[in-house]
């Protein structure tokens, strides 16, 4: 991806929403077989046990198809995979550089894919099954963390992990999300009113859970015991990521299922009040202090 | 056609238009249908791919790197393009 990749990342979501205009389609849950119906874009489901490939753009000549898997049993994952193969259909550019098999082009599952064409195919999809206009009403009634991702996957009916995303993308709040599997990071994204906390560090892929949180705890037990499974706990959110400041912050952990996977959303409102207060009001309690300069351990 | 003429027809912006010929940006696939379709030609001759302005679709050697999915997943994809094949030859009969 070139230049400024949050710039391309709006730009690519706002090209979905621009998409959607045009076509008479921009309402939720975005309707993907009249938006296919409308461009002369053939949707085909893809058989069961085609695990491994969640789409497929084909062409012959001025004749297009989208096939996509149905192997997850997941509405979201399909949507978002039809979203995707739209994806390299109308983006500037994707005609050159996606590689056409005998007029096929596969794509494989995921949103935070590696390539950067790919990368680009998922930001249009999200932007596409969750555009802004339609999902910052939304989390102005919903509240924060959990609730309001949960509030965009059914209105938008798509993926609890894409809506996620869109949720820490879109949001006024404080917060972060981490997918994490066996224990690991898989991925995490933080609010822009989180990213604005100075010294805070980033969790990296394949960094291990910090010790002592829900989270890491609710991954350690086994897959049975995990499933389906829902819970919350108060934390702070130097526990997560360092920095130079205490935050009372909400951790809610949903076990994801599938491969292993489990979903955190941290949220810490107290931050955001922050804009509104005096200023008195922000300097440290002598207990804020205390607990501040109290050296922390994992624990 | 001027570039005027083109984006009216195409309707697609004067802006995108002189990108595309001045090869400074290049066109997403559904541009590139709108553009053929106001200049009556066929994708693949936008392509280049073939020197016939009406000229059916260019012979892919098709399938050739399938090998990731099982042989249901190629049949479907094999019925699913022969359905694409269909539809582009009777629309270019239509022409």
């Amino acid at each position: 991806m070139t230049g400024n990749p949050d710039l391309k990342q709006k730009q690519l979501m706002r090209r979905a929403e621009l998409v959607l205009q045009e076509h008479g389609l921009l309402t939720l849950p975005v309707d993907l077989d009249a938006l296919a119906q409308a461009v002369g874009v053939h949707l085909r489901e893809m058989d069961r046990r085609a695990e491994g490939v969640s789409g497929m753009l084909m062409r012959y000549g001025d004749q297009f198809g989208i096939m996509y898997a149905t192997h997850t049993d997941n509405e979201g994952f399909e949507r978002f995979s039809i979203g995707h193969e739209f994806g390299h259909y109308f983006v500037d550019g994707h005609l050159d550089h996606i590689p056409f098999d005998g007029g096929v082009h596969r794509s494989r599952a995921g949103f935070v894919s590696e390539e950067p064409y790919e990368r680009e195919a998922d930001y249009f999809s999200a932007g596409l099954l969750m555009p802004t206009s339609l999902i910052r009403p939304i989390l102005r009634q919903a509240r924060e963390g959990l609730p309001s991702v949960e509030a965009i996957r059914s209105e938008a009916k798509a993926s609890l992990t894409a809506s996620a995303i869109r949720y820490i993308n879109e949001t006024d709040d404080a917060a972060a999300i981490v997918v994490s599997r066996q224990g690991r990071v898989d991925y995490c994204f933080k609010s822009e009113a989180l990213k604005q906390l100075k010294g805070q560090n980033w969790l990296r892929k394949g960094a291990a859970l910090p010790t002592g949180t829900l989270t890491a705890s609710v991954a350690a037990r086994p897959a049975a015991e995990r499933q389906g499974r829902r819970e919350e706990a108060e934390t702070d959110i130097l526990d997560w990521f360092g920095g130079d400041r205490t935050a009372r912050t909400v951790e809610q952990v949903v076990d994801l299922g599938r491969y292993d996977r489990v979903l955190t959303v941290l949220s810490c409102a107290e931050i955001v009040d922050d804009t509104y207060k005096d200023a008195d009001d922000l300097e440290e309690s002598d207990e804020g202090m205390e607990s501040r300069w109290t050296p922390r351990f994992r624990r | 056609m001027s570039q005027a003429a083109l984006a009216k027809d195409s309707g697609l912006p004067p802006s995108s238009i002189a990108h595309f010929e001045a090869g400074t940006r290049k066109p997403s696939f559904d541009s590139l249908r709108k553009l053929a379709n106001a200049l009556s030609v066929t994708t693949d001759f936008l392509l280049g791919r073939t020197d016939n302005p009406e000229g059916a679709a260019e012979a892919d050697p098709l399938y050739r790197d399938m090998q990731k999915l099982n042989d249901e997943n190629r049949r479907q994809a094999a019925d699913f393009m022969r359905f694409l094949a269909e539809k582009h030859d009777r629309e270019a009969a239509k022409k």
